[in-house]
């Protein structure tokens, strides 16, 4: 078992739009997408969605891997939307 | 079915329960003492008939703020009794009164009781909101580690792509769903253990903020605080118990990926735990006077309705709209004490337990569904599940 590299755009599986603010810094709303890759089956990955208002997701929309600096300075798994995907 | 099965050697006795509120001022471990003498006699049993002792989650962890169980061996010793066997589950617990059940069928206990206690009412005060996984758990790890990085710090994130999926498949709505806690809360005015019984309309849920979509306020259950065990004992002790029920049929199968991001079909959940219960009695769905399904949110009590069968795959949207089919005086009475929504968050499907013993016995008060001896029971339904029928003897 190893990792697999993968940098092709992903398909949202499901969605949430996160309203409440958990802790005091945490800024919301945010939006967190599964997304899944048509040349990988059995992957899927959870992350942030950025780059669209959280109004306009949609399940099956193509999203772009990306990553976002995260707590600890560490990076996290972030996704951004497609523009022209639609 | 096959010729023996291990829940036929049990029953289940006794259940008791602490005061329920939002805020209770006892300690976890005086809610807990509560609760287990509660039980006991309410078994028609003595502390010194007990001699087995289990508590979900385990470990004395802490696991969210307000898991208050406390520590098991301060139990038996507050009890001075003898015990043959122990437990505190913490993985695994399909519904948690399941491995009580086998110790006592194989004979490693003779009447063993299981308690859940939870502050979380008073955690969330405390913390100015409910109480997130951030609040006690810094480092993400394990099934977390994906989720809590993103500020997905509380369950309602992780089960909220769940009904988005669901609904996205089905065609089901918000305005659909709503009857579930609109339901559930006219239940709970009937109940005066109850958490919240005031009358909830479909308006106000509707205009209610949202958590995390498409799961609004009214479809998050209520941090409560108090205490629920339940006793189960051998089959052979019958005489010597006040009102036990039996346990018809128990399962609890994961069948998917087991965890909140992987499992692979959202629109489909508790199915394999649901086929396994059923495959092990001669009841059907139809033979189901009242249903207990576990309504930590709205839609878990929907993955239930529809993996046991009660409608078809994408129909519970229908089934409950108007709320008269899951109404005290429906096809299937749902969470006659409130549920979890209502009622309060005792988790772990223990306060679903207790009113389904309640029902079948005859003493749920002004909201008794009339000659209840079916009771069909839910726990989670996700990477982990647990369901149960539960007979009048």
């Amino acid at each position: 078992m190893s990792p697999v590299e993968i940098t092709s755009r992903g398909r949202i599986y499901s969605y949430t739009v996160n309203y409440q603010r958990w802790l005091p810094e945490l800024d919301v709303p945010f939006a967190i997408v599964l997304v899944e890759f048509p040349d990988y089956p059995g992957v899927r990955v959870v992350g942030r969605l950025r780059g669209c208002p959280p109004e306009d997701i949609a399940i099956d929309d193509e999203v772009e891997v990306g990553f976002e600096p995260g707590p600890g300075g560490y990076a996290i798994p972030s996704f951004v939307a497609v523009a022209d995907a639609r | 079915m096959g010729p023996d099965r291990f829940e036929q050697h049990v029953v289940i006795s006794g259940v008791g329960q602490s005061v329920i509120g939002r805020q209770v001022d006892r300690s976890g471990f005086q809610l807990t003492l509560d609760a287990v003498l509660a039980a006991i006699d309410d078994a028609g049993l003595t502390v010194d008939d007990i001699d087995g002792l289990a508590m979900f989650p385990g470990g004395g962890v802490a696991n969210l703020p307000g898991y208050a169980n406390g520590n098991l061996y301060e139990v038996q010793d507050a009890l001075r009794i003898t015990t043959t066997w122990r437990q505190g589950q913490v993985e695994g617990m399909s519904l948690p009164f399941s491995a009580p059940a086998q110790a006592v069928a194989t004979g490693q206990a003779r009447h063993a009781v299981i308690w859940r206690t939870v502050k979380e009412g008073s955690a969330a005060r405390r913390a100015g909101g409910r109480p997130a996984y951030g609040a006690n758990k810094p480092v993400a790890e394990g099934s977390m580690a994906w989720w809590l990085p993103l500020g997905a710090l509380s369950p309602v994130c992780h089960v909220a792509p769940f009904a988005t999926r669901y609904m996205h498949e089905y065609g089901v709505t918000r305005e659909q769903l709503a009857w579930i806690p609109v339901t559930q809360r006219a239940h709970a005015a009937r109940n005066p253990n109850a958490v919240y019984r005031t009358p909830l309309s479909v308006e106000e849920y509707m205009e209610s903020r949202m958590i995390s979509s498409p799961i609004c306020l009214y479809d998050c259950d209520v941090p409560a605080d108090g205490a629920t065990a339940i006793v189960v004992s051998a089959v052979d002790t019958v005489p010597d118990l006040r009102a036990p029920v039996r346990i018809a049929a128990m399962a609890g199968v994961i069948d998917q990926r087991p965890s909140w991001e992987q499992w692979e079909d959202m629109g489909r959940v508790g199915y394999a735990t649901a086929a396994a219960m059923w495959n092990r009695t001669d009841l059907t769905p139809d033979d189901v006077h009242v249903a207990q399904l576990y309504d930590g949110f709205t839609i878990e009590a929907v993955w239930w309705l529809e993996a046991m069968g009660f409608c078809g795959t994408g129909e519970a949207g229908s089934f409950v709209e108007g709320g008269k089919r899951i109404s005290l005086d429906g096809q299937l009475p749902l969470n006659t004490w409130g549920g979890q929504l209502s009622g309060g968050r005792l988790h772990a499907g223990f306060g679903h337990t207790a009113e389904a013993v309640r029902q079948l016995r005859g003493e749920a008060g002004e909201r008794q569904v009339p000659g209840a001896e079916v009771a069909a029971i839910g726990n989670v339904g996700g990477y982990e599940a647990g369901a149960a029928l539960l007979t009048s003897l």
